[in-house]
């Protein structure tokens, strides 16, 4: 009743009916496989919501602090403010660990979801003509979201994350020539910073969401404006949309599944411990701890660096440091491969039609193979960068686990790439062919328990 | 003939023949000659059962692609075993490379595989389950799969066998009654198999309609190689249970004729001592050696002077006691790392073998012979929380973690967790620095500051909070990928999968 007098009052005023009803009654291809996307939306919501919160007990400063709270081992202990807020955040403050938790898992899932997403989009040719401008947009959005988690986890200033803001400035000063003053413009300084909190705080909870948050309008209103892919079915060409209508049925949907995001999100945050900042303690760049990880979707770049060659090469007085291959080049060309995926593609195929059917994976072998290999290529970097870790669990040297996974990193994707080339081949040669039934003849018992056949019921003598 | 078979076979031989020849020059003793026998016996077994003449009949016949199959498990698997691999590939490399080959057989998960049960139960699944799944049709037409199938057979064949033929360090060694039962309740397992398949009134794999012709010849053959499983597989599963037990009464004659042999060679030597003692006319306070040795002496000679030497003066598998600490042998064996069980590889944490009083007697036999310090460390838990965690970030964290969980240090080697340390037993190890620990001497860290960070590490190991719910044992960042993943998205990828659909 209240919503059918709002809207009367709005028409009334504006003149939106017309467009609203358009609006509501678009329909959308129904495809349990395409909510991947709305997961990672719900999740952006859930670290605005959560985001806040934090924000109003947060200390952006490096300054030095005293700590008076409820760990007894880290009062007195020598730490920045930063550090002494987000432990008073965790332990001594109504809802504090419970809302920093969700707000953790929500941008672990967050970026689980957006991997998934884009997995969906890759292996079933989504990102085809005319949609690979939001391809791109969706890659910058990947590469945004893992920004913005990276510098979220390295806000509380602990023992872990100022290991992996030190990695990252050492990442930074091996670029040749420009190294230098990139980490300092960035840093403010030679590490460890009095800026790097305040710096970070900023890019955290102002210059990102308010990017994330644009380019999901953008990629939101494109995919309105191009209407969403569907899968091959009855009824379906390249001309039509069959689907649900926005409303109710896939808004009620896709609520739903808000929710269940919200809860899911609340549920994790509440039983499970993530990052417990006060075991690890206050960083000291002197101080370290292993084994030490960073979140999973910085895994593979710590796995690479795990990995990377010992190459250090001296060019017309200028050292190239052997982390440069691994940290920079090596995301660059993933990168870049990825955001220029569609115009490869296209450029291989020719094939420059407009799609808005979606392929099944096996459809298009090769590209699933590419995909397949590209997907094993990053898991293996990932756990690689956990070898430490695994060492300790099943008892093995990690020098041999760097050795073999050096291996892997080569030999996996290959071998995935050419099983993944053939099943898909072999799915599509049988898609349309039916098994043939099997054999049925009758056979007799001899009475010493032998087998004799029954000449009458042989398959020739049968109709 | 099939020269690639050939080829690979020879290759395994020469192969083997160059691990025996470095095992022999190194141990400066020949193998024994029966291992050597065993390979080139195995090596025969397995062209007979890969190769024609049997291998094209096990391709239309169940009959004989059970012999096949009968081959691999009955005849060479065993004598692989038999043939010692891998106390010949340890005695034939090097040091450090035999203590990597160590650690992985003292890694957990090699531990669990050739775990008994597991081995038993392993073994046992793989033979119902691949004479019950799609498994054995697909192996009929599929050669990858065939290739998979016996390399399934061969590999749980010998995890089956391990168990029971010890040659080389074994991870579970087994007494012979229990070896007995093991064999023992392997014999229904395969003979109910075999009687499965014999009785079964169905054709079970419809590939031998087409070799056999017709089905109630195929029927006939699946029968019969029902048979052959029933009934040879269990006469040589019985050859094996006698010839077990034919061992273990050899292996008891032997145990009371060495027994025997003691006894004579100790009245011997009490008789020429005796003898000693008359002849130079010495009192009873010189007659110490034929007082009955106590209780620590009697502990080391058992447990002990193996590696380190009756006298404590330390062997190529153990180092020299005579200078080492009262602390140091306390550390060991209060954390059970004390007798080893394999030497040369790192000694982990485990329950005490002996009791607290025969700790005690040893520590005094072996304080009696030493020239090391005598000094104890004092726990007395007046240390200081806030300055232990400190000292302990400083310098312990780099290895056991911030969390005290432990963690990997190279090479194999791994700093222990902490969570069942006592108190005694931290102290003890900041001071004389076990395996590859460094020592913290009173130097660098003085007798206040060991005490702190023992009090640190008491409070990690109970008292910290653990606030926030279920902690994953403080694993960190890789476990709360994986839930991110699987309890995260997986649950909420399964929500979206119920509420959509599938159009």
């Amino acid at each position: 009743m209240t919503i059918r007098r709002l809207v009367l009052a709005l028409d009334d005023r504006l003149g939106v009916a017309p467009i609203l009803r358009k609006a509501l009654r678009k329909a959308f291809p129904d495809n349990w496989s395409f909510m991947f996307g709305e997961i990672a939306l719900y999740c952006f919501l859930a670290l605005l919501a959560t985001g806040i919160y934090l924000g109003f007990f947060f200390d952006a400063s490096t300054a030095p602090a005293t700590y008076r709270g409820s760990d007894i081992a880290l009062r007195g202990a020598p730490m920045s403010a930063a550090f002494a807020s987000v432990v008073r955040l965790s332990l001594d403050t109504r809802a504090g660990l419970l809302l920093r938790q969700i707000h953790h898992w929500a941008a672990l899932v967050f970026l689980a979801a957006i991997a998934l997403h884009m997995c969906r989009i890759f292996f079933t040719g989504a990102f085809r003509r005319p949609r690979e401008l939001n391809w791109v947009i969706g890659m910058t959005l990947l590469v945004l979201a893992m920004a913005a988690g990276f510098t979220g986890y390295s806000l509380p200033d602990d023992l872990l994350s100022g290991t992996g803001l030190r990695i990252a400035y050492s990442v930074l000063l091996s670029v040749p020539v420009v190294g230098g003053y990139l980490a300092f413009l960035f840093f403010g300084g030679a590490f460890p910073t009095t800026e790097a909190i305040s710096r970070l705080l900023f890019t955290h909870v102002v210059i990102l969401p308010a990017l994330i948050a644009g380019a999901i309008g953008v990629h939101l209103a494109i995919i309105w404006r191009q209407k969403h892919t569907q899968f091959r079915g009855p009824g379906r060409t390249e001309g039509n949309v069959i689907g649900s209508p926005l409303w109710p049925n896939y808004a009620i949907k896709s609520i739903g599944l808000g929710l269940a995001t919200a809860a899911i999100l609340a549920g994790l945050g509440g039983f499970f411990q993530i990052n417990p900042i006060w075991l690890y303690g206050p960083y000291h760049p002197w101080d370290v701890s292993a084994p030490a990880q960073p979140d999973w979707y910085i895994g593979w770049l710590e796995g690479a660096l795990r990995l990377g060659p010992r190459w250090t090469i001296d060019l017309l007085h200028h050292t190239i440091p052997s982390p440069f291959f691994p940290g920079v080049v090596l995301p660059c060309v993933f990168f870049a491969l990825l955001y220029l995926w569609p115009f490869l593609e296209r450029w291989v195929t020719h094939d420059g039609e407009a799609h808005q059917l979606l392929d099944h994976p096996s459809d298009a072998p090769v590209r699933t193979a590419i995909g397949g290999a590209v997907l094993t290529f990053a898991i293996v970097l990932t756990l690689a960068g956990s070898d430490d870790v695994q060492a300790n669990i099943f008892s093995i040297p990690v020098q041999g686990m760097v050795a073999a996974y050096r291996w892997l990193l080569v030999i996996l994707p290959i071998a995935v790439g050419l099983l993944s080339y053939q099943f898909a081949r072999e799915i599509r040669a049988r898609r349309n062919q039916l098994p043939a039934p099997a054999p049925r003849v009758a056979i007799s018992r001899t009475e010493s328990g032998g087998f004799k056949d029954e000449p009458e019921s042989l398959p020739s003598n049968r109709r | 003939m099939n020269y690639a078979a050939l080829a690979l076979l020879l290759g395994m031989l020469a192969i083997y023949a160059w691990l025996v020849r470095r095992y022999s020059a190194r141990r400066e003793r020949p193998l024994p000659r029966g291992h050597a026998v065993a390979f080139v016996a195995m090596l025969f077994a397995l062209y007979a059962a890969l190769e024609p003449p049997l291998e094209p009949l096990a391709d239309t016949s169940f009959l004989y692609h059970m012999a096949q199959h009968m081959l691999l498990i009955y005849v060479v698997a065993p004598l692989f075993l038999l043939s010692a691999p891998v106390m010949v590939l340890l005695g034939s490399v090097g040091i450090a490379r035999a203590r990597s080959i160590g650690g992985l057989l003292s890694s957990p998960l090699w531990r669990f595989l050739t775990f008994p049960v597991f081995a038993w139960l392993f073994f046992t699944v793989v033979m119902w389950g691949a004479h019950f799944s799609p498994l054995y049709e697909l192996s009929l037409t599929n050669p990858i799969v065939h290739l998979f199938e016996h390399a399934l057979f061969l590999g749980s064949a010998i995890l089956f066998w391990q168990a029971i033929i010890h040659i080389g360090p074994v991870a579970w060694p087994m007494n012979f009654p229990l070896r007995i039962v093991y064999v023992f309740i392997a014999m229904p397992q395969s003979a109910f198999l075999g009687l499965a398949l014999y009785q079964s009134k169905y054709l079970l794999y419809p590939h031998y309609l087409k070799t056999q012709g017709s089905a109630a010849r195929a029927l006939t053959d699946q029968q019969s190689g029902g048979a052959l499983m029933w009934i040879v597989g269990g006469l040589l599963l019985f050859a094996v249970f006698m010839l077990v037990a034919a061992m273990w009464g050899r292996h008891e004659r032997r145990l009371g004729e060495q027994f025997d042999a003691q006894l004579a060679a100790g009245s011997r030597a009490l008789a020429i001592v005796g003898v000693a003692c008359l002849l130079t006319g010495f009192g009873a306070g010189q007659a110490r050696a034929a007082t009955p040795p106590t209780e620590g002496e009697e502990l080391f000679a058992v447990h002990c002077s193996s590696c380190h030497g009756a006298n404590l003066e330390g062997s190529a598998n153990g180092p020299y006691l005579r200078n080492v600490s009262r602390m140091k042998v306390e550390f060991y064996l209060t954390t059970g790392r004390m007798p080893a069980s394999v030497p040369g590889i790192q000694n982990t944490r485990g329950s005490p073998r002996f009791t607290p009083s025969q700790i005690d007697a040893l520590v005094g036999f072996v304080m009696s012979r030493s020239q090391g310090s005598n000094a104890v460390v004092a726990v007395d838990g007046t240390g200081n929380l806030q300055r232990g965690r400190t000292l302990f970030i400083a310098n312990c964290s780099a290895c056991h973690g911030a969390t005290g969980k432990g963690g990997a240090v190279g090479y194999g080697r791994l700093a222990p967790n902490l969570d069942s340390a006592t108190n005694v037993q931290v102290a003890q190890a900041i001071r004389i620095g076990p395996g590859i620990m460094p020592v913290f001497d009173p130097k660098t860290l003085d007798d206040a500051q060991v005490s702190d960070i023992v009090r640190f590490v008491e409070v990690l190991r109970a008292n910290r909070p653990q606030a926030g719910g279920f902690a994953f044992d403080n694993v960190g960042a890789v476990a709360e990928g994986m839930v991110a993943w699987v309890l995260g998205l997986g649950l909420i990828v399964i929500v979206a999968r119920v509420i959509g659909t599938n159009a």
